[in-house]
């Protein structure tokens, strides 16, 4: 047994003296590159330039896989036509990232170049670092994004600090299995709130299946953007204004959330155990009729059923129902590149330019699962070619879009936290619509004020 | 223990460790077969596998494999420095008497009933106003911190039972104070020192608060960490969350087989936290 | 001779005193005077007197309530199965080691494995528990064992399963103490085995009783891991505890002074219990 002991003493000591040794490297963001993609370009290239080498790191949260297949391609080509600029890829889950970046922010150890949220341009650990990228980004850059899209990303910050590169807008997705079963016709599903209505019930009381999924699930921020779907299309308006006021307490505010709880009984069971994950699931195996999400959804069916979801005899993709046909309303989430340090301005702009170039933007989308952001992307019909694609893009450019809450505050996660009690309560029927919109106001006021 | 025990006691006894066994394996089976369905039939209730997918524990392994490692060697760092720490702390205590002896003692307590989350939070700003958060070296130290008092109080029981006689013995033998500790306490207490070893490094291991508080970098973290980074996302990959945890479990479950009669005697000073 | 011992117990503590000092000491008390700090907008840096409390008194009796009902709830039931497991293997049987074995295996395991491993049993499309009891034929819905109900019942299943073999090691080492004779004296007097468990096994495990209650009380009440990883606290505020409030102050809020008044409350209550700890185990000697 002494044996044993001492063998697994001199085991740990070994071990300790091997992470002491890794240990020596420098933090992530002033390590060489020496992982770098190996490449045969950049290296023989190098000479002229490398007295002034500038390096940047950049980080596009996600699964690993996806993000190096678009992403160090990308660099490869970025780095041998600009041979002085290193480019260091950075890669981070996004769960992993949310929770850990005002660390790094605040430690000022953070990439220099980052796929961003535009609800969070004011979050109190990054808005400092953010740098306006006008001064560098050629001329005619910014009109190849559509006008709805920057109206949308408008958070009030000079120039331009925020670069969208996914739209990623909601759509109805539907089990035409489900639709048929219950005698509605599967290639029209509902366009308005009352079609909605009225399809859930129906489905409901022919078939007894929960008609439409909600993903309520504590902590993913995702029932919030469920219900504010609801609400901006009935207010026209953000959740809150510039100052961080919720407008959503209004009569129009209160027939949304009227007509959430008149979709209760509708609502799959257990509705805080699922995010949207487990809804695709669910509604692919006919669980459900119904789900709203945005163009990430995609991936999951096209993996199922192949790519050509529009021959798909047993899902379908709509645009999501409006309250009034005649003025369309979707909300929309974007992620966009931001720099984050100065002296790196220059080169960190030049990377966006480059990553935001259609064709490399292209493959992001593909890689990802994101919906075309530009026209040009539809060329590639192998990929795009088909219509369910154009149902995110029509909305995207031509809808009026309303997008995450809390874009002016320095804590907007704090509003996703305080509202989801509010809404978990609504949607589990527990609280009636006035009290939950009295309540939802209250909670996001109190947030608002204690950051004043 | 004393009269043969009768046949229906006998038979209640085999039922109760049956439900208690089946009480103590359940997740684990369930974790077992989540981990053996493919993706796409996840919500397939189940009541024993129907799947055989045996690609998922690959999948498994090559998410948590790297992070596994950054875990097993934090631990063995963190077992080391607090073992070295502890030892000449553990030796005062238990020979010196000193007015401050008891205070010390309480204050010793009063560390292993804090738990991390009333400290991390502040400790996290403070480190981080001095850029020490993400560094290893930082980890260590502070794993190293929460595990002192426990590893002191183990080694303190022990040094208290060797009698003192053997230190003035060894002092007539014109050993001095060092060679004393090492020479001849040490090699004595050699099943004290295994026995917090195990338990500092199981509980390192185990910790999930305190990289969540101190690491940014998701190089460095350790496998509790992705863990949660897999539990936490909007879309959760089930699959390869059973596998990884299945294949993170491994570790501590060998150590605990192989070492049962050390950790029974360790438990009664309440050594694994949480 | 005294100078030289003296310096001894300086060097042998310092490094321990300044490391628990730096990781403790300065953190806790810090904590306690960001209690009284503002850190948002405006009042940032400034005394705000009692503001935090006034902030988060909504909260706190349901939060307190929910912690004390997660803890009791759970230590409670720990060590009465913990005790039963104990006495069933104090005696020798086939098969005994293999039945501590498994029983040591929760214990083992990290406590965010141990929240990823009950979503298995719990979640109410998949989860073994439900398909179990449909099968069974004793439901034919899933029950939401994660939903606004049961979500505080079932991270506390957990944490029964996590503490049970903490119990059972104490009491499994602490009935191999009781002196033989006591037993058979007890025998003699005509005692049954009921009787013998009441008059001698009991009184025995006193001591043994309050220390492992104590010290799964403390770490209950400051769990964060398995209710993280199980419900976030959700749904709604069904299983947000005090370390849950404490951590969401800080990182969605971003709030030290409303993080810190959790704290202090959390302290006030720790404290108080090691003194108890503290009082009993010395009380005894």
């Amino acid at each position: 047994m002494k044996k044993l002991i001492a063998i697994m003493l001199c085991l740990a000591m070994v071990l300790s003296l091997a992470t002491a040794c890794a240990n020596e490297d420098t933090p992530a963001t002033d390590a060489p590159a020496t992982e770098a993609p190996a490449t045969d370009a950049p290296a023989t290239e190098a000479p002229d330039a490398s007295d002034e080498k500038v390096k940047i790191s950049v980080l596009r949260p996600g699964d690993e896989e996806k993000v190096r297949a678009f992403l160090e391609p990308a660099i490869a080509e970025f780095e041998a036509a600009n041979p002085n600029i290193d480019v260091e890829p950075v890669y981070q889950s996004w769960a992993g990232w949310i929770s850990l970046y005002p660390t790094q922010f605040e430690a000022d150890t953070q990439p220099d170049v980052i796929f961003w949220w535009d609800n969070k341009m004011f979050d109190a650990s990054a808005h400092d670092s953010i740098v306006n990228l006008e001064p560098y980004l050629s001329e005619g850059f910014t009109e190849q994004i559509p006008e709805s899209v920057w109206e949308l990303v408008d958070c009030g910050m000079e120039g331009v600090t925020y670069v969208p590169s996914s739209v990623d807008s909601f759509a109805l997705f539907y089990n035409k299995e489900v639709f048929e079963a219950a005698g509605l016709d599967p290639n029209s599903p509902p366009t308005t709130w009352e079609e909605l209505y009225d399809t859930c019930k129906t489905i409901t009381e022919k078939t007894g299946k929960p008609a439409l999924g909600v993903p309520a699930i504590t902590g993913a921020e995702v029932l919030e953007e469920f219900v504010a779907l609801f609400v901006t299309q009935s207010t026209n308006s953000n959740m809150l204004d510039e100052n961080s006021m919720p407008l959503f307490n209004t009569p129009e505010g209160l027939e949304a959330l009227e007509f959430i709880e008149s979709l209760v009984p509708y609502f799959q069971p257990s509705a805080t155990e699922y995010g949207r994950g487990e809804l695709r699931t669910a509604c692919r195996d006919g669980n459900i009729a119904m789900f709203i999400d945005g163009p990430w959804a995609v991936t999951t069916f096209t993996a199922d059923q192949g790519v050509n979801l529009d021959a798909s005899e047993k899902l379908g993709i709509a645009p999501v129902p409006q309250k009034d046909p005649a003025n369309p309303i979707n909300w929309s989430g974007t992620n966009g590149w931001i720099a984050t340090r100065e002296e790196t301005a220059e080169a960190s702009a030049k990377l966006i330019e480059f990553l935001m170039s259609p064709e490399v933007l292209e493959d992001h989308h593909i890689a990802y699962g994101s919906a075309p952001l530009y026209d040009v992307e539809f060329e590639n019909t192998e990929a795009f070619g088909y219509d369910y694609w154009k149902v995110f893009y029509d909305s995207a450019a031509n809808d009026t879009l309303y997008g995450m809450i809390g874009r002016n505050s320095a804590t907007p996660a704090a509003y996703y936290t305080a509202l989801e009690e509010v809404w978990q309560q609504l949607i589990l029927g527990t609280m009636d619509a006035e009290t939950a919109l009295a309540e939802a106001a209250a909670a996001a006021e109190s947030v608002t004020v204690r950051n004043q | 223990m004393l009269n043969k025990i009768s046949r229906p006691v006998r038979v209640l006894r085999a039922i109760l460790c049956v439900i208690f066994c089946i009480f103590a394996l359940v997740p684990i089976y369930a974790a077992v077969i989540v981990a053996l369905t493919p993706y796409a039939n996840m919500l397939e209730p189940q009541l024993y596998p129907h799947y055989f997918e045996i690609s998922n524990f690959r999948l498994g392994a090559e998410f948590i494999l790297d992070n596994m490692l950054n875990s097993l060697l934090y631990a063995a760092a963190a077992t080391v420095v607090t073992i070295i720490m502890s030892i000449p702390a553990a030796y005062v205590l238990s020979r010196y008497n000193f007015k401050l002896r008891k205070t010390t003692t309480f204050l010793l307590l009063l560390t292993q009933m804090m738990a991390g989350i009333v400290v991390l939070p502040t400790l996290y700003r403070i480190l981080n106003s001095f850029g020490l958060l993400n560094h290893i070296s930082t980890l260590i130290l502070v794993y190293a911190a929460f595990n002192l008092a426990l590893v002191i109080t183990i080694l303190n029981g022990y040094f208290s039972s060797i009698p003192k006689g053997l230190d003035d013995a060894a002092a007539i033998d014109g050993c001095n104070y060092m060679d004393t500790l090492f020479r001849v306490i040490i090699p004595i207490s050699g099943p004290g020192v295994a026995v917090a070893a195990i338990f500092v490094f199981i509980n390192t291991y185990n910790d999930f608060i305190i990289p969540l508080f101190l690491l940014s970098d998701a190089t460095k973290y350790p496998l509790t960490l992705s863990i949660y980074s897999l539990l936490s996302d909007t879309t959760i990959r089930w699959h390869v969350m059973a596998a990884s945890s299945l294949i993170g479990i491994i570790p501590p479950a060998l150590i605990f087989m192989f070492f049962q009669k050390y950790i029974i005697s360790g438990a009664t000073t309440g050594a694994v936290k949480g | 001779m005294k100078r030289q011992q003296r310096i001894r117990i300086i060097f042998s503590l310092l490094p321990v005193a300044l490391l628990l000092c730096f990781v403790y000491g300065y953190p806790l008390i810090k904590a306690v005077t960001n209690a009284f700090m503002g850190f948002t907008g405006k009042s940032a840096g400034t005394f705000v007197g009692l503001r935090n409390f006034r902030i988060i008194a909504p909260d706190i009796g349901k939060t307190i309530w929910t912690t004390l009902v997660w803890t009791f709830g759970s230590v409670l039931p720990a060590m009465v199965l913990g005790l039963a497991l104990a006495v069933i293997c104090n005696n020798k049987f086939k098969g005994k080691r293999a039945v501590v074995a498994i029983n040591l295996l929760p214990y083992a395991i990290p406590l965010i494995i141990v929240a990823s491993c009950w979503r298995f049993v719990y979640n109410s499309d998949f989860g073994i528990l439900n398909v179990l009891l449909k099968e069974l034929g004793l439901i034919d819905k899933s029950i939401s064992f994660l939903g606004m109900d049961l979500a505080l019942s079932s991270v506390i299943v957990a944490r029964i399963w996590r503490a049970l073999p903490l119990a059972f090691l104490n009491y499994y080492a602490g009935l191999t103490t009781i002196p033989i004779d006591q037993y058979e004296a007890a025998s003699i007097d005509g005692a049954g085995p009921v009787q013998r468990f009441i008059h001698v096994t009991l009184p025995n495990l006193r001591s043994v009783t309050s220390s492992t209650l104590i010290v799964l009380t403390v770490w209950t009440f400051l769990v964060f891991d398995i209710i993280y990883g199980m419900t976030g606290g959700g749904p709604v505020d069904a299983t947000k505890t005090i370390p849950m409030r404490i951590y969401s102050e800080m990182f969605a809020m971003k709030d030290a002074g409303t993080a810190g008044a959790w704290t202090l409350i959390a302290i006030v209550i720790m404290v108080s219990i090691t003194l108890l700890y503290w009082k009993l185990d010395n009380g005894e000697d």
